[in-house]
């Protein structure tokens, strides 16, 4: 089954995710469309930061798998 | 199977509630998402390929001609989980580069076996 490293690896990013939503929420209402537009890319970047290692290892399992 | 489904369900509600807030984030999730769950599928693939080697293997046939299909088969499962990855996106081009890119690694890799083929052929 999914491990279970993997699936907290999804619910961590989709509460990035909710998190930066509800930001960039506030602070468009707020009238401050720059800082919500670079509270996008700080959360964009650290949900990158969190599945490198997740794409790395899985390119590794593909290529081990299929003798690529 | 049931697990499987029920989390890609949960992960397609969690998306589109988060677009609501942030389009990016909710295709960076949808991004994430299909990374960890093509591993996972990947690591099942993983079983079906060493029983194709195996069979390969006890039927005597030479693992050379074996390793293109297996090639194969992991070309069309990554091109077409990643096309639709970025159909979901909303980039049809890519998904399009995509799968004409499978299409001609995978005729690439069944070269040689061809080639054995038409050797095979001709020695009778």
């Amino acid at each position: 089954m999914v491990k279970s490293m993997d699936v907290d690896l999804i619910f961590r990013v989709a509460a990035v995710g909710i998190l930066v939503a509800v930001l960039n929420q506030l602070l468009i209402r707020s009238g401050r469309e720059e800082q919500a537009m670079m509270t996008t890319l700080a959360g964009l970047i650290v949900v990158m930061m969190m599945i490198i290692q997740q794409i790395n290892s899985m390119f590794t399992l593909i290529k081990s798998t299929f003798g690529f | 199977m049931i697990k499987l489904s029920v989390l890609c369900v949960t992960l397609c509600l969690v998306s589109a509630l988060i677009s609501q807030g942030s389009r990016t984030m909710s295709l960076v999730i949808m991004a994430a998402s299909g990374i960890v769950l093509m591993g996972f599928i990947v690591s099942k693939a993983a079983q079906m390929t060493e029983r194709i080697r195996d069979i390969a293997l006890l039927s005597g046939i030479d693992t050379t001609m074996a390793a293109p299909v297996v090639k194969v088969l992991g070309i069309a499962v990554c091109g077409k989980l990643t096309a639709e990855l970025c159909r979901d996106m909303g980039s049809r081009w890519a998904a399009g580069n995509i799968e004409i890119f499978a299409v001609i690694a995978s005729v690439i890799s069944m070269l040689p076996l061809l080639e054995e083929v038409l050797r095979l052929v001709g020695s009778i």
